[in-house]
């Protein structure tokens, strides 16, 4: 058995609230109460710090996991091919994949539906090349 | 200021479901909805909206250089006289739109009066792009504003 948990168990930023209950000594008795308490307290924060580069790690494969989902959700839309390989964070929707401005309407309404958010009209407002358009999603994803 | 947008009927057809759940409500006002659906036609009713919408954002797209996909925002009325009317806040677009069985032209003005000085061009001089917009040099060598809109098999290049 281990002797704590591992900082892998912090799935989320919100188990960083019940950290007191992830991060204690497993054994009994072992030590007294008074150094245990000043390991754990130093093991807590390694503990944070790693949880918080795998948490970063995390979201970083997750924007490029979101990235791909708007690739494949644009592409019936495209006309521009070669733009569509080359898509990055700075490619614009109508100046670069030439995408028909009537066709936008759809390609937010499949975001909508892939990622299951709304999208409010304020928002809809920006989306007109990735980079605006993954921090929609983004901030949409982690309200739910 | 000027500006115009064209819709292929027959593209718009193919590329566009205006059926979808969701699609009348992302680019149509509640009044503009209602008229859609009270009309016979609901299809050219439809880009016909749309084209007024996209001729009057060009205007005001060039005048604040504002970029965003706002359509919802430009409320199209007087959709039956000769001159139709877009409003975004408190600015009014004057429009004129024109139905064939295969495409709807509309051109958007932001002065009534500036109907009656509108160029027509062909595709054969050059267009350059300032800033992104695209102008012609006239004869004194004056850069003239110009607004162009392609959709399918249509082309319109106007100016004042």
């Amino acid at each position: 058995m281990p002797k704590r948990n591992s900082p892998n168990d912090i799935k989320e930023i919100d188990d960083l609230n019940r950290l007191e209950d992830l991060v204690f000594d497993k054994r009994n008795a072992k030590r007294a109460t008074e150094k245990k308490t000043r390991r754990d307290r130093h093991y807590q924060k390694q503990f944070i710090k790693n949880s918080l580069t795998f948490i970063t790690l995390n979201n970083e494969m997750n924007t490029s996991e979101i990235q791909e989902k708007l690739k494949s959700i644009v592409k019936p839309y495209v006309k521009n091919q070669e733009a569509l390989n080359n898509l990055n964070k700075n490619t614009d929707f109508i100046n670069d994949l030439q995408i028909n401005s009537a066709s936008l309407v759809d390609v937010i309404l499949d975001i909508e539906e892939v990622f299951e958010i709304s999208i409010e009209n304020d928002e809809m407002e920006k989306m007109l090349d990735v980079k605006s358009t993954l921090d929609i999603i983004e901030s949409k994803l982690s309200l739910k | 200021m000027i500006g115009n947008d064209v819709v292929d009927l027959i593209l718009a057809q193919k590329e566009s479901n205006w059926q979808r759940k969701g699609y009348l409500d992302k680019i149509f006002t509640k009044k503009e909805q209602i008229i859609i659906q009270k009309s016979e036609n609901q299809e050219i009713v439809i880009w016909d909206f749309w084209s007024r919408k996209e001729a009057a954002y060009k205007i005001w797209n060039r005048k604040t250089n504002i970029r965003k996909y706002n359509p919802i925002r430009f409320e199209c009325s007087n959709l039956n006289l000769e001159i139709g009317r877009v409003r975004f806040e408190s600015l009014i677009y004057y429009t004129k739109t024109q139905i064939t069985k295969d495409f709807i032209h509309t051109i958007a003005v932001s002065n009534k009066e500036d109907f009656s000085k509108i160029k027509t061009f062909k595709n054969s001089f050059t267009i350059k792009k300032l800033n992104g917009f695209p102008f012609y040099s006239n004869i004194n060598q004056q850069n003239q504003y110009i607004s162009k809109s392609q959709h399918g098999r249509f082309e319109f290049i106007i100016g004042l």
